[in-house]
């Protein structure tokens, strides 16, 4: 779909540290209230992991090989876990309830599997993957919707749904493969992270990313060629998408995580990575293996002293060239 | 290696640093001989049996620091968490020496404790004029705390003797010496308490213990200044609301980087709530009235004297910080290390870069590094030692006693001093500090909803548990549950648990802290031998934490039920 100008947000997955600060971040701007309280339009996942909405991955949406739509499922609201409540008052202040726990009983919520991935010590191996709607070229989401109520905006290429036309078929909800489009029963409407819009039309940067302490976010535009995002997935071709496969054109980029040595049986150093390079390219495709030695070299030579353009980038020292909204 | 250059100016004399000689006809010989031998009891090849780390993996290790242009080694909390961790920092001191790493090419750094905030200090300690007490914060728990009797129950004293090379009550009785030899003050039993800024009831081991000896020695009166109702302010006689964060002026400032934050009053302080300045001034105006109208004067207490006549005036500089306002206002515009930057100014940018007066050790320089020790490298000024250098032989009788003279290496007391299986590991919450937002529902649905424990996959399928049970961990001492959660990075003989849970969050009510035991390491409480006597945040024993052992099994469902079970 054309759009006049794209944004985009890249994020290396190398510097997250999954403290899930973007992720209260955008709970506590756009969704602790009104129907919302299980949405995570930002989530933080483990992976290798079922993800959020509990596997995800499997559930169908997206595009087939020839461009059609392909069949997906909508997650029950134990796939995206009980927003518990908690007995504060009874059990801190009048002392009625015996110890403060959650009014049901805990199965699954959206960062039930945290830290858990693969392998076994040693040699286990996990790491950190923020999610958010990947604002697409292609989006499944407006694809499916028969009311045309799911659009992108022509100036910066945020997909939103119009919440007058919405009539809350969910059939968005069932064509994103990400699982990024929520249904609010409370009002009847889909809805999704609308990448803070109000915030970028004032030159700000979405909480999420603006919240960041591990500063692993950049914004800009696609054509701007000057800015973070041309030169992280244009020109060193570090960042990639999640799971091109599903044809929906993510404008949401990611840099793969480097991952330390294997360990031997007797403890000593193996020269293989801990993170498979396989699994790497189940998720991000086929660039993986070249973005890992581009960054590896880069590493190497900021290291030595050389410097490297790459490196200062993905270093992040100040928010005014990791954010370029003009 | 790190530097060629020789940090001593010796002139003409070379000192030797090795050989046997006879002075004055008794045999002698240099320290670095004896750090020799010592260290070449613990080859790489010897100690893989014990730290599992193959020998390849150590050397590898040792030649990326010798071949740093620059090494530091930051010694944080978790190390001071065990038993062993002198000989741990002692051998990282060592190894930065040998490998030439001090000053600009490096060093121990344990810098990140506090930059020099003069100002701060003056309003905090009266301008020194009237000291409050110091003591030794570990022994102070554990001796106040009763927590001997939680030691006793967990340890094994044979085994403890094996691990550590010593056993309970030979700590019991090095312990008390540090105390009659005046090494290590201690005050004995308090008689009431005022408690800000610590949840004193949630972190101290042996909780219900701890708990019940502080609420039976200060039975009178046991007031708790919160800004929530927490494992503290719930035991409290009187809870006085404070103001919570963005409520209150307040200034942040820390070791690990080179920016005051400045805190304003954002938004008015909810209901009855106040910044604790305020509190205290209220209080303390109180306790002067009713001093002067009661006829206490001074009360001498060793060289000072406790004035509750005139401390209203005492605390406010005589009615002029009144306020949290006033108070910050009054550090900010008089610290030289903040430049004399106005408040105004400080709150409109939201923080002050520190200047060079904040160096504790030699000036903060501007667009530099703040490297550990060059006053000593560069400008060869003696380091606070015995010696005037970093000092690698110790003779005090207790180093002697224990075998410690020069860097060694010891066990951590851990499962194989008990007759508990499991280590124990109870690090920070991920997105908290201690126990502060450990009860918010959004970061509680971003977990497990209640505490959890992280078992390995393998202990787990053992032991007949599956992720998301309810399990029960015990040892001598009792036990408390939680939810399991499975977790392939932690050894298959290790349990791993955040630490800030409040009391209250627990299945009963009953904490990992009450069987979670501690140790004191008496190497620590040594006094009167040079530096190595009691210097508040520099020589004082802290609790050993992570020194408790468990064991593991599924709750039985009669365990865990209550009445109005969920």
């Amino acid at each position: 779909m054309t759009v006049k100008r794209q944004l985009s947000m890249v994020l290396d997955l190398n510097k997250c540290i999954g403290c899930q600060t973007c992720t209260t971040a955008c709970k506590l701007m756009w969704t602790n209230r009104n129907g919302r309280e299980f949405m995570y339009w930002n989530n933080v996942e483990t992976q290798p992991g079922k993800g959020y909405p509990r596997d995800y991955q499997n559930m169908g949406g997206g595009f087939d090989e020839a461009g059609a739509l392909r069949a997906g499922r909508q997650p029950s609201q134990e796939d995206y876990g009980i927003p518990w409540e908690y007995n504060y008052e009874e059990a801190l202040m009048t002392g009625t309830d015996p110890w403060l726990r959650p009014n049901v009983k805990p199965t699954w919520g959206a960062n039930w599997d945290e830290d858990q991935g693969e392998g076994d010590y040693p040699n286990s191996y996990y790491f950190y993957l923020p999610r958010l709607c990947n604002h697409c070229a292609n989006p499944g989401c407006l694809a499916a919707c028969s009311r045309n109520a799911i659009y992108k905006r022509q100036e910066d290429g945020i997909v939103l749904i119009d919440q007058e036309r919405c009539r809350g078929y969910r059939y968005c909800v069932n064509a994103c493969p990400y699982k990024k489009v929520y249904f609010n029963e409370q009002i009847s409407k889909s809805e999704k992270c609308i990448f803070c819009y109000p915030r970028i039309e004032k030159g700000l940067p979405t909480a999420c990313a603006q919240q960041c302490v591990g500063r692993i976010r950049w914004i800009g535009y696609r054509d701007d060629t000057e800015g973070p995002i041309h030169m992280l997935v244009e020109k060193y071709k570090v960042a990639l998408p999640l799971h091109p496969e599903w044809g929906t054109q993510p404008n949401v980029f990611y840099v793969p995580p480097l991952s330390p040595p294997k360990y031997g049986p007797d403890g000593e150093m193996l020269d293989e990575s801990r993170i498979p390079l396989e699994y790497l390219e189940s998720l991000f495709g086929d660039g993986v293996a070249a973005a890992l030695d581009t960054i590896r070299t880069e590493r190497q030579a900021k290291a030595d002293g050389k410097g490297s353009e790459l490196m200062d980038t993905l270093i992040g020292y100040n928010h005014a060239e990791m954010f370029k909204l003009s | 290696m790190g530097s060629d250059d020789k940090d001593l100016k010796l002139g003409s004399v070379d000192p030797a640093l090795e050989g046997r000689f006879e002075v004055n006809g008794i045999k002698v010989t240099t320290v670095f001989e004896q750090v020799k031998k010592e260290a070449a009891k613990y080859t790489p090849e010897k100690t893989q049996k014990q730290t599992g780390l193959h020998p390849d993996v150590v050397r590898q290790e040792a030649r990326h620091i010798a071949n740093a242009r620059k090494a530091i080694i930051m010694l944080g909390y978790i190390t001071s968490s065990y038993s062993n961790c002198l000989y741990t920092a002692w051998a990282y001191a060592l190894t930065l020496a040998l490998t030439g790493h001090g000053g600009r090419t490096g060093g121990l750094d344990t810098s990140w404790v506090v930059w020099n905030h003069p100002k701060w200090t003056e309003l905090s300690t009266f301008g020194g004029k009237k000291s409050a007490r110091y003591e030794a914060g570990g022994l102070g728990e554990v001796l106040r705390g009763g927590m001997m009797e939680g030691i006793r129950n967990h340890f094994d004293n044979k085994k403890l003797k094996e691990r550590v090379g010593f056993d309970i009550d030979e700590m019991e009785e090095m312990i008390q010496e540090s105390i009659d030899e005046g090494w290590m003050p201690y005050y004995g039993e308090i008689k009431g308490m005022i408690a800000v800024a610590d949840n004193t009831f949630r972190r101290n081991k042996m909780a219900e213990k701890y708990r019940e000896e502080h609420l039976r020695q200060a039975s009178e009166l046991y007031v708790n200044v919160n800004v929530r109702m927490d494992s503290t302010a719930e035991w409290a006689d009187y809870v006085l609301p404070a103001a919570s964060h963005y409520e209150a002026w307040d200034l942040r400032t820390q070791g690990y980087h080179r920016f005051c934050n400045v805190f304003t009053e954002s938004v008015p302080p909810v209901g009855e709530s106040k910044p604790d300045w305020d509190i205290m001034a209220l209080l303390t105006k109180k306790i002067q009235e009713r001093a002067i109208a009661r006829g206490i004067g001074p009360i001498q207490d060793g060289d000072v004297t406790r004035d509750l006549h005139t401390i209203h005036d005492d605390y406010t500089n005589n009615g002029q910080l009144m306020t949290a306002l006033d108070a910050t206002r009054y550090i900010v515009e008089n610290s030289p290390e903040f430049g004399g930057v106005t408040l105004e100014d400080a709150a409109e940018r939201g923080f002050i870069v520190l200047n060079e007066h904040a160096g504790t050790n030699q000036p903060l320089q501007k667009d530099q590094p703040y490297n550990p020790f060059t006053a000593q490298t560069d400008g060869k000024k003696p380091y606070e030692t015995l010696t005037g250098r970093i000092t690698f032989y110790v003779d005090h009788p207790r180093f002697v006693k224990l075998k410690s003279t020069v860097p060694t290496a010891r066990l951590y007391a851990g499962p194989e001093a008990s007759n508990y299986p499991l280590h124990f590991y109870s690090p920070h919450t991920r997105w908290g500090i201690h126990s502060n937002w450990r009860s918010n529902k959004y970061m509680l649905r971003l977990q497990r909803g209640e505490p959890n424990i992280y078992i390995n996959p393998k202990l787990a399928e053992q032991r007949g548990i599956k992720d998301g049970d309810r399990v029960r961990l015990f040892n001598g001492n009792g036990a408390f549950f939680a939810q399991a959660k499975l977790y392939p990075s932690i050894p298959a003989d290790s349990i791993m648990m955040e630490h800030g849970w409040e009391p209250h969050q627990y299945i009963h009510r009953r904490p990992m802290n009450n069987s979670h035991v501690t140790l004191l390491q008496p190497l620590e409480l040594v006094g009167g031998w040079g530096h190595l006597k009691f210097i508040y945040a520099k020589w004082n024993a802290n609790q050993v934490i992570h020194e408790s052992s468990y064991d593991i099994a599924l709750a039985k469902p009669e365990e865990i039920a209550d009445p109005r079970t969920i």
